[in-house]
């Protein structure tokens, strides 16, 4: 028994952050050049195997499990990731376990860029930055299926409040939806465990930002992370942060050895960490003061990741419920 | 990253387990009195005489000297099998005992530890003065070092269990005229010694649970100092760090007990509007799940730390992020259930049984070894390195 990263899995997570760091600054070089920016790091994601980190490696995977694709999308959830690589993660998932290997592999190699498709109110769909993408994956709490974007003839384009994807709408084409198989439950916990690391990273990292601000501004001849209602907060935040990054790893683990709780320890993951993420967002603003309401200051990004992220597993109360709904796990 | 037991580690759990199911005390644990502390000294003796006496303790000492897992393992059996808390052998085993082990000379550990394990000494901690809570190096008790003896003359307050200790774990400044950490000393005080008076004091939750000792010209002799005259900061420090450690499992494993409690008892009351179940109401049920997803979280949070002492061999400062969250997770789960429990709440209920008692216990959960107030500010001082107040 053993929740922390072995040897092996941190040397993965140390040149993880070396990519990160230079590939997605959280920084306004970053949001000036979204597109290029982004269109890169999808590209080099596939070089460095992160789409088939989970996969078996006949199939052209890492032959890692779901433990350490959690590991590294939490590192990812911290730098924002683009859209693009959970859903690229997904894609190749479900393209592997429905057999269908010529999708999977052009997933694999970064030649086919995959956008995320999430129910709406209305039998309508949400497409999340699905126009540069060729395939989506379609996020339902029943399974996970593949689609071509041509498969919805009337997407619309809304204003998305996350400037860092795209957002349309459209009616729920089905046909020309490729279901996949029984497993689908466990794709879909798969799905929500994934989603969960990154907002560990988001919690983490939008804490992180909120402590180095509280060390250097002075004010009334001292830094504020002097006084206690700065302090406290941020001691709440460090709480939710780590109650998220264990949670979500005790249910990345369960998954990976297909343990009998992993739907309960997962929904448990969805509600610790969706709190975490939008809680510790809500709190930084407040301790940039003024500055955390303007859009040069980064906080702002992780608010409404929060919030997308959030949205994508359904939101938190349907988490809730599916949890309420399980047999206790004791 | 792994769930995995080793096999030697599942064979442990089964014999854990089947030494629990024929060995746990039967009946309910008496409230109050004399009758809780012997309960408990008897426990005590029938873990010591199977060999689970101490069990994070080692060998050498009497102990059964456990890895953090098999401790783990032992917590988690523990609270399935109902075992019943460990009331006033708390300090003793978990702090006392453990303080001697790192500090004491080889004599004191021979005539104390042994009778620990045996439950034949019941110890308290004196640290806490009513001018002396958060802030616990402003304390003013004196000792003055006569001959062989230190005289100590004040007051502790909040003692628990005091009226039934043997002895007690006691800081007191020796060092005249000393400021906060300096010239203090950490002794082993006979609590029958003459001069020392107990008053016990009574909770919100209506137990006789804690006191107040005053010591009135208390001889105490001067080979009764552990680590040195001077040194008692440092001791007490260790004292306070083995408050932490894998024993937290047993509380998270009772709250996370308590919660699935809950969410039955909120299939049989009737939800607000008096016409289906409870669990029926989105906003109780929404409530309980929260409680469900916050309770399994302390579980992984608290294997973290596990993991972590494992490598670190310490808890480290991590362990006041396990504090605060069961303290609030706790209060949180009684607060509901006073909702969901309608009309019974207005009945006090026995100890360890219902809601309303254990509502009230609650508030304890936030104050004890530490407030929440004070983890915060570790917290944000230690791990994450934020600047003190001057
Ligand atoms: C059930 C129970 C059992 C106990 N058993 C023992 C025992 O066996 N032995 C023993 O020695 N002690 C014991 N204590 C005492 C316990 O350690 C103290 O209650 C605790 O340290 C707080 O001290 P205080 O009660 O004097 O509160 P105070 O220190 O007076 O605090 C009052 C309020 O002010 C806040 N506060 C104080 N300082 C700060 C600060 N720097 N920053 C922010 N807020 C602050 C506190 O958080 C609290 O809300 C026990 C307490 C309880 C409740």
């Amino acid at each position: 028994m053993d929740l922390l990263p072995s040897a092996d899995q941190e040397a993965l997570l140390a040149g993880a952050r070396e990519f990160l760091v230079t590939a997605l600054p959280v920084d306004a070089s970053r949001w000036r050049d979204r597109d290029a920016v982004e269109a890169r790091a999808l590209k080099e994601f596939a070089s460095l195997g992160w789409y088939g980190v989970g996969l078996p490696e006949p199939a052209g995977g890492l032959g890692l499990g779901a433990a350490e694709e959690a590991l590294l999308l939490a590192e990812a959830g911290k730098y924002l990731a683009p859209i693009g690589l959970l859903a690229g993660m997904l894609a190749a998932r479900v393209a592997w376990s429905t057999g269908l290997q010529d999708v999977a592999s052009t997933i694999l190699t970064g030649e086919c860029r995959v956008g995320l498709v999430i129910p709406a109110q209305s039998g309508n769909v949400q497409l999340i930055d699905a126009t540069a993408s060729e395939q989506v994956v379609v996020l339902d709490s029943s399974t996970l299926c593949l689609a071509s974007c041509s498969a919805f003839h009337d997407r619309e384009p809304q204003p998305s409040l996350d400037q860092g994807v795209t957002l349309e709408r459209a009616s729920q084409i089905i046909p020309q939806v490729r279901p996949c198989e029984s497993s689908g439950a466990t794709l879909y916990l798969h799905a929500v465990v994934l989603v969960c690391a990154l907002m560990v990273g988001l919690s983490e990292a939008v804490m992180e930002v909120a402590v180095a601000h509280a060390k250097q501004r002075q004010q009334f001849g001292q830094s504020i992370g002097v006084f206690q209602a700065v302090k406290h907060p941020l001691a709440d935040m460090a709480v939710r942060a780590e109650a998220a990054r264990f949670q979500t790893m005790m249910a990345a683990l369960s998954i990976a050895d297909a343990r009998p709780d992993a739907s309960f320890q997962t929904h448990a993951a969805a509600v610790i960490a969706g709190r975490a993420a939008t809680a510790n967002a809500h709190a930084a603003v407040q301790i940039f003061g003024a500055m955390g309401y303007t859009q040069e200051c980064v906080v702002h990004h992780f608010v409404k990741r929060a919030v997308l992220l959030n949205r994508i597993i359904d939101g938190r109360l349907k988490q809730i419920d599916f949890l309420i709904a399980e047999k206790p796990s004791l | 990253m792994n769930l995995l037991f080793t096999e030697e580690e599942r064979d442990f759990r089964a014999e854990v387990r089947d030494w629990l199911e024929s060995h746990r005390p039967p009946g309910i644990r008496p409230l109050d009195g004399r009758g809780m502390a012997d309960y408990d000294i008897a426990w005590q003796r029938t873990q010591f005489e199977g060999g689970w006496a101490g069990i994070a303790w080692p060998v050498e000492y009497g102990g059964r000297g456990l890895t953090t897992v098999q401790q783990l393992i032992w917590h988690e059996e523990y609270a399935k099998a109902h075992a019943p808390e460990i009331g006033v052998c708390f300090v003793g085993l978990n702090h006392g005992g453990p303080t001697l082990i790192m500090n004491a000379t080889d004599e004191q550990k021979r005539k104390h530890l042994p009778a620990i394990l045996r439950g034949d000494q019941v110890w308290c901690q004196g640290f806490s003065e009513p001018g002396a809570g958060s802030d616990l190096a402003s304390l003013r008790t004196q000792g003055r070092v006569e001959g062989d003896n230190i005289i100590v003359n004040g007051q502790k307050i909040w003692t628990s269990w005091a009226q039934w200790a043997d002895y007690q774990e006691l800081l007191v400044r020796t060092e005249p005229g000393s400021q906060r950490h300096a010239g203090l000393s950490w002794l082993v005080c006979d609590m029958k010694s003459p001069g020392i008076t107990v008053r016990p004091i009574t909770t919100m939750a209506g137990v006789a649970e804690f006191c107040e000792v005053f010591y009135d010209d208390v001889a105490i002799p001067l080979s009764n100092v552990v680590g040195g005259v001077g040194n008692g900061w440092r001791v007490a420090m260790s004292t306070l760090s083995f408050e932490r450690g894998p024993g937290f499992m047993a509380e998270q494993m009772e709250a996370a007990r308590l919660v699935e409690e809950l969410i039955e008892t909120a299939h049989t009351v009737r939800a607000p509007d008096g016409k289906r179940p409870a669990i029926q109401d989105d906003g109780i049920a929404r409530t309980l799940g929260e409680l469900r997803a916050e309770v399994t979280a302390l579980r992984s949070m608290a294997l973290a730390g596990i993991s972590r002492a494992d490598r670190t061999g310490t808890p480290g400062a991590e362990a006041s992020i396990l504090r605060l969250f069961l303290g609030e997770v706790v209060q949180k789960l009684y607060r509901a259930a006073m909702e969901i429990i309608g009309d019974e709440s207005l009945v006090l209920s026995g100890w360890g049984q219902g809601w309303t008692r254990p509502y009230l216990h609650s508030f304890a959960y936030s104050m004890g070894g530490g407030t929440s107030e004070i983890q915060r500010n570790i917290i944000a001082e230690r791990v994450l390195g934020l600047p003190r107040a001057r």
